[in-house]
């Protein structure tokens, strides 16, 4: 289960980094938790010197806990998330690292933040490259695929919007190219358009809701069904709806040939991704077929 | 069957180790125990070598072992981490002392074993039987080797392959199934052999074949209760020649339950499916006693419909169809076996964050569903045992059974067993509960009305604690360790379509059981499948599998079934919410002849629910500008049409129409199709007399006006026929043959009226305002009906202009899978060579005295490539055709798809439902396809061929099948 009791924000002292302290500070006065900075200076001050140099203001420093060093690489991030039991890493997808590069070798993820959403044990609020603070949230949105663990980010997602008050959109978007795993996903729809669409569209927004009651699925505000190229999709259905914070499940692994989605809307839109790495399922064994033969 | 392989635990099974265990762990507790006396100042309680060992630590890792014995004695101790050394007092630590201390115990005496173990692996394996042994014992290799029997093993597994291999300790099956994969061998066909309560456990979640518990004293119990199928007291009571019967014995019994282990939260809606009780008169979804906050733990009654758009969830707010109105939705009520209980303040129920095993157990036979739920909160072990079903041989009826067992503490046990879901105005929106007291203290009773139907639904319920003197829905009890406590409930339901007062009848009817009489009602329920099985059983010999899904699909026909005219079968059954309880030709074509053949009585009662529902098919036809009666494409109970015009999609606003109201006929023809099979098949002149003649002269009056005169021949056009992906087609193949049988059987049925019943012939010509003309006009037409044939190459255009359609290339994987592009591109794909469904093919397998086999073979090569089976009615069909033709495989690829549509959830849609019709369809299939079951003077016969077309692995097939008011036996072996 999630818990928000703890955040963390790495910054790694580039304007980029600290663009989160806005949304990570809104989000930890929100959520009553307490706030971890890692900040990366090689000149440590006094703490209530520093914070005013990140310009947190000071309205929020009752959450905050500031950790200094000389640099917070990957594995440090990584290690600290799981020291102080952080809930949510809030962080830029590009930090230190694309000041230095040319502008042809600018991606939409920098290699830390890359390490840390494969690593990290808590879910992660990525910064993307062209990130637009616009706080308080109001609207997030949840693709749903009929792929278990993908749209585990689902009850994540409801879990969100009831903490912080927000209106959930979800979408199922059928690719145009669907991949083996999409059909396979049970989000296919059959046989009549007006039974079935409808009723099989619903299912695939409960069955990742199964542990949660209508009353608190009420935060579901819109529900969309379109078909095309996924990632413009949700795109347009962010700019359109103007979509504060969109939530992502994912499997984790961000090499060549994954996670394109993902990458697509990293370059692309203006709202935070919410990654959320996809859980092994629990097994369920329904003896019939080959299993009793 | 033969065995494939044995497994045996080490300690207490082949070795004498389990004392030197037992022994280092009093040892180790024991000095743990007397440190934590001394400190808190609570007397000591030693570890007790027999008790304490069996619950906590037998057949754990050792690190589980120390948690889990502490745990219960609420000792609290840091986790320490793995290399802590033998003197840290963690719980990693005092692991390591204790495999010190056995080290010490093993080295001072020695290893012993169990010589009547030996024999009976040494058995085993003159027969070439495999034999594998697994322990969670780090010192396993080493216990072997000292006793120098490891080669006695092919496959061996200690405590140190378990942590390089990472594999999960007892009572999770991961060891054992490692040590069956190595082996080679599936666990259904293997046998597990174990003394410890964790690994019983973990044999029956692995799906073990057979789990022998071997009991070295006072354990018997506890291992029978967790798992073990047979429990001896030493292995020199079993032989190599008893396993091999009790796991075949296991096989037969497998066959006849379906059985869910574990749980799984996206998988949950397909379960509630699957897991229904019912009796015809209504149903429960399968979703536990306790249900989880998004379950949709739902009653369905037959017959209570109310209008479509009440309160909508949001998802459902995407697709807009107009109201169908007032009874055009079947209304989901809240479940009446929901509790809400607490063992020590916590819910007995499935959470994310809480451990758990679940088991969830449909018993086919005796039509029970049970439920097992152990739950451990940090080491307090629960055990929820339910059972529940609605009574076959009492339709209003409902028992219910929970037992709860504090296995290792104590505590008070709440039970509240109210009927009132407090989110009911949000899950059953539309119902709305009406006050209504009840004089009865002990009783609880809930009424509700349909908002717009007006329906009204009685639920009245009693709950009684085993051994106590009354009855109440809340229970607070204080419950020892080990005690069990064993609540009853029994529900009765009335609707106002039953009775005039539903409250009254419901309370009515509560009042005149006995709590003494829970049992018998229990046992007359359970004779009654016994007789439901008599009838529809199929047995399969050596294929437990076929046989499982045979029966589970006859279970859920037959739970869906009543003796009530007024209802027929929706097409999820009241097994789910999908296609909102519906009633399509799905009934006629697909499911009367599984009834009409196992329960003629019922088949006759769907029939007459289409005779009660002639006035709606007449307004129908009225409607469309036409004479006599057309069905409704989809009926509920007044036989108006509930099919909408169109679907709007909010977010793009992109309209699909749906032709299928007002074009799909050719269900009126399967009506009449499915009077005349009847008829066939009783010779029941009072049916005949009675409603047949009258729905054949009805739909027949309906074709006459809905057929076009043109150049000589009679036409129909603008219509849908089974492949729904084309509309507003011409002459279709399927639609026009039938309704040309329809035309026929209605001149026929009107002259045999006429001779036989002359005062009925004159009032149903009075009644209908018949003209004399007519049976002959119907005759005419049907002699002059267009009726496409097959082409030089024997195929039969599906409809006018299907050839002249673009190819359309289906990808082998794209079956069953369903263009994704339909809801855009639904014009396009009308204009493809794309089949939704045996269409043609459908035609050939209703009639196939018509066809000559090349004919058959033609178009079977020709429309099977360009059918994806988006319905799940399509399968079966090519079933029955390819085995006719002797095409054993496709026959047997498609029989094996339809026959496990549900249990493997083919579709990825069983959530909303089961598919009622594909059920009936692969009965079908295997009846009249593989069997090639026809009927004579004699009754049933095979086909000569029979034997050849069973599939491969077949020896043979036995049932029995109703013909004209005797039940015959069919078998046929290879």
């Amino acid at each position: 289960m999630i818990s928000f009791t703890s955040l963390l924000l790495p910054l790694d002292g580039s304007q980029l980094a600290a663009r989160g302290i806005g949304c990570a500070t809104w989000l930890a006065s929100t959520l009553q938790s307490r706030l971890h900075i890692l900040s990366a200076t090689s000149h440590p001050l006094p703490p209530r010197e520093e914070l005013a140099r990140l310009r947190v203001p000071d309205a929020y420093w009752s959450h905050v806990i500031l950790h200094q060093a000389p640099q917070f690489p990957e594995n440090a991030i990584v290690a600290a998330a799981l020291e102080h039991h952080a809930g949510l890493i809030i962080m830029s997808a590009l930090g230190k690292g694309a000041a230095t590069r040319s502008e042809t070798s600018i991606t939409s993820i920098g290699h830390v933040a890359r390490a840390v959403i494969e690593q990290a044990p808590a879910p992660v609020l990525l910064l993307p490259p062209a990130y637009r603070e616009s706080l308080p949230w109001r609207r997030m949105l949840v693709p749903v695929s009929g792929e278990p663990e993908i749209d585990e980010a689902l009850p994540v997602a409801v879990t969100v919007a009831n903490l912080l008050a927000l209106q959930l959109h979800v979408m199922h978007v059928m690719s145009d190219f669907p991949r083996e795993t999409d059909l396979a996903a049970a989000a296919h729809y059959a046989d009549s358009v007006h039974h079935e669409y409808s009723q099989r569209f619903t299912e695939l927004m409960r069955r990742p809701l199964t542990h949660y009651t209508e009353e608190e699925c009420r935060c579901i505000r819109h529900a969309a069904l379109a078909k095309g190229d996924v990632a413009a999709e949700l795109h347009s259905h962010i700019e359109q709806q103007r979509i504060d914070l969109i939530f992502i499940s994912w499997h984790g692994d961000f090499m060549t040939g994954h996670a394109d989605v993902l990458k697509r809307l990293l370059k692309e839109i203006h709202c935070p991704v919410l990654l959320i790495k996809a859980a092994r399922h629990a097994p369920l064994k329904l003896k019939v077929g080959d299993e009793i033969e | 069957m033969n065995i494939a392989a044995v497994i045996f635990d080490m300690d207490g099974v082949v070795t004498r180790t389990a004392e030197l265990h037992a022994a280092a762990w009093k040892t180790l507790f024991d000095e743990i125990l007397l440190k934590h006396a001394a400190r808190s100042g609570t007397p000591f309680r030693p570890f007790d070598i027999r008790a304490d060992y069996l619950t906590y630590v037998d057949g754990r890792p050792r690190y589980e072992g120390v948690r889990s014995f502490l745990a219960a004695r609420e000792i609290e101790l840091a986790d320490g981490d793995p290399s802590d050394a033998t003197d840290v007092e963690t719980l990693h630590g005092l692991a390591a002392r204790k495999d010190a201390l056995f080290a010490q115990a093993l080295q001072r005496e020695g290893v012993q074993v169990y010589a009547s173990t030996l024999a009976l692996i040494y058995a085993l394996r003159a027969q070439a039987i495999r034999t594998g042994v697994v322990t969670s014992s780090r010192h396993g290799r080493q216990i072997l080797h000292s006793a120098a029997i490891e080669t006695l093993f092919d496959s061996r597994l200690d405590g140190i392959d378990l942590e390089t291999r990472e594999l999960k300790g007892k009572p999770d099956p991961d060891a054992f199934l490692a040590c069956a994969k190595e082996l080679a061998a599936p666990p259904i066909r293997s046998v597990l052999i174990e003394d410890a309560i964790a690994g019983v456990q973990a044999g029956r979640r692995g799906g073990f074949g057979l789990i022998v518990g071997v009991d070295r004293g006072g354990n018997r119990a506890a291992l029978a209760s967790h798992g073990a199928d047979v429990v001896v007291a030493d292995l020199g009571e079993l032989g190599v020649a008893d396993l091999v019967a009790r796991l075949r014995q296991g096989q037969a019994s497998i066959a006849w339950r379906i059985e869910q282990e574990g749980f799984d939260s996206s998988r949950e809606h397909e379960m509630e499916s699957i897991f229904a009780v019912g009796n015809g008169y209504l149903g429960v979804r399968g979703a536990p006693d306790t249900p989880l906050g998004g379950s949709l733990d739902q009653m369905f009654v037959a017959g209570i419909y109310d209008h479509t758009q009440a309160a909508q969830p949001h998802p459902q707010r995407e697709f807009r169809t107009a109201d169908g109105g007032g009874f055009s939705k079947l209304v989901s009520l809240p479940s009446p076996f929901r509790l809400r209980l607490h063992a020590a303040d916590d819910p007995l129920e499935i959470r994310p964050d809480r451990s758990h095993a679940y088991r969830r157990v449909l018993d086919l036979r005796n039509g029970v569903l049970e439920t097992h739920l152990l739950l451990n909160n940090d080491g307090r072990r629960t055990d929820l045992h339910t059972r529940r079903c609605a009574s076959l041989t009492d339709m209003h009826l409902l028992l219910q059974e929970i037992t709860i067992e504090l296995e290792n503490h104590s505590g008070t046990v709440e039970l509240d067993s109210s009927l009132l879901d407090p989110r009911v105005a949000v899950r059953h929106p539309h119902v709305e509960l009406v006050p209504s007291p009840c004089d009865q203290l002990d009783t609880e009773l809930l009424y509700f009305r349909t908002k717009s139907s007006q329906l009204n639904i009685a639920l009245a319920s009693r709950t009684t604690l085993v051994g106590s003197e009354h009855d109440a829905s809340n229970w607070r009890i204080s419950a020892h360790i080990g005690e069990k406590l064993i609540f009853r409930r029994m529900v009765t339901v009335y609707t106002s379509r039953d009775a005039t007062d539903p409250a009254a009848s419901a309370l009515a009817h509560l009042r005149q059981l006995q709590w003494s009489q829970f049992e018998a009602l229990l046992a007359a329920h359970t004779e009654q499948w016994d007789n439901v099985w008599k009838r529809a059983d199929v047995r399969v010999s050596d294929r437990p599998a076929i046989e499982q899904a045979l029966r589970f699909n006859a279970y859920h026909l037959r739970s869906a079934a009543d003796h009530d005219s007024r209802v027929s079968i929706g097409a999820r059954t009241l097994s789910g919410p999908g296609y909102e309880g519906h009633v399509f030709w799905d009934v006629e074509i697909f499911i009367l002849p599984f009834f009409l053949h196992t329960f003629p009585e019922l088949a006759e009662h769907l029939l007459q629910y289409r005779y009660r529902t002639l006035d709606g098919a007449r307004h129908k036809a009225q409607k469309l500008g036409y004479r006599g009666a057309c069905y409704a494409w989809e009926s509920t109970v007044t036989g108006e049409d509930v099919t909408p015009r169109s679907i709007v999609m909010q977010t793009s606003g992109n309209e699909i129409p749906i032709f299928n109201g007002t074009e799909e006929i050719h269900v009126t023809a399967d009506v009449a199709f499915a009077v005349w099979q009847y008829w066939a098949a009783t010779t029941d002149r009072e049916f005949l007399r009675r409603a047949g003649v009258e729905i054949l002269a009805e739909t027949a009056r309906f074709w006459a006006s809905r057929c076009t005169p043109s150049a000589g021949s009679y036409h129909i056009h603008g219509v849908v026929g089974p492949d729904e992906y084309h509309y507003t087609v011409s002459d279709n193949a399927y639609t026009n043959w039938l309704a040309r049988f329809n035309l026929e059987k209605a001149a026929w049925a009107i002259d045999w009226l006429k001779q036989e019943f002359h005062q009925d012939f004159q009032a149903l010509v009075e009644r209908l305002g018949l003209a004399s003309a007519e049976p002959d006009e119907w005759a005419r037409i049907a002699r002059e009906l267009y009726l496409p044939q097959p082409n030089s190459d024997g195929v039969i255009e599906q409809f006018s202009g299907f050839f002249a359609l673009p190819e359309y290339s289906l990808r082998k994987e794209d079956r069953l899978a369903v263009p994704v592009n339909r809801l855009f591109d639904w014009e396009q794909i009308n204009r493809l060579q794309l089949v939704k469904q045996a269409d043609v093919l459908m035609l050939l397998y209703l009639f196939p005295e018509l066809f000559s086999q090349e004919v058959v073979l033609a178009n079977y090569r020709y429309y099977e490539p360009r059918t994806d089976h988006g319905s799940s009615l399509s399968p079966a069909i090519h079933a029955a055709i390819a085995a006719r033709l002797g095409l054993r495989a496709d026959a047997e690829r498609y029989w094996r798809q339809s026959l496990a549509l549900d249990l493997s959830n083919t579709m990825g849609n069983s959530s909303l439902g089961v598919h009622a019709a594909c059920m009936g369809a692969t009965w079908q299939a295997l009846v009249f396809g593989f069997l090639g079951v026809c009927f004579t003077e004699q009754g049933p016969i095979a086909a000569a061929d029979a034997a050849a077309r069973l599939p491969e692995e077949w020896r043979s097939v036995a049932l029995n099948l109703a013909w004209r008011g005797k039940l015959y036996p069919v078998e046929v072996q290879r």
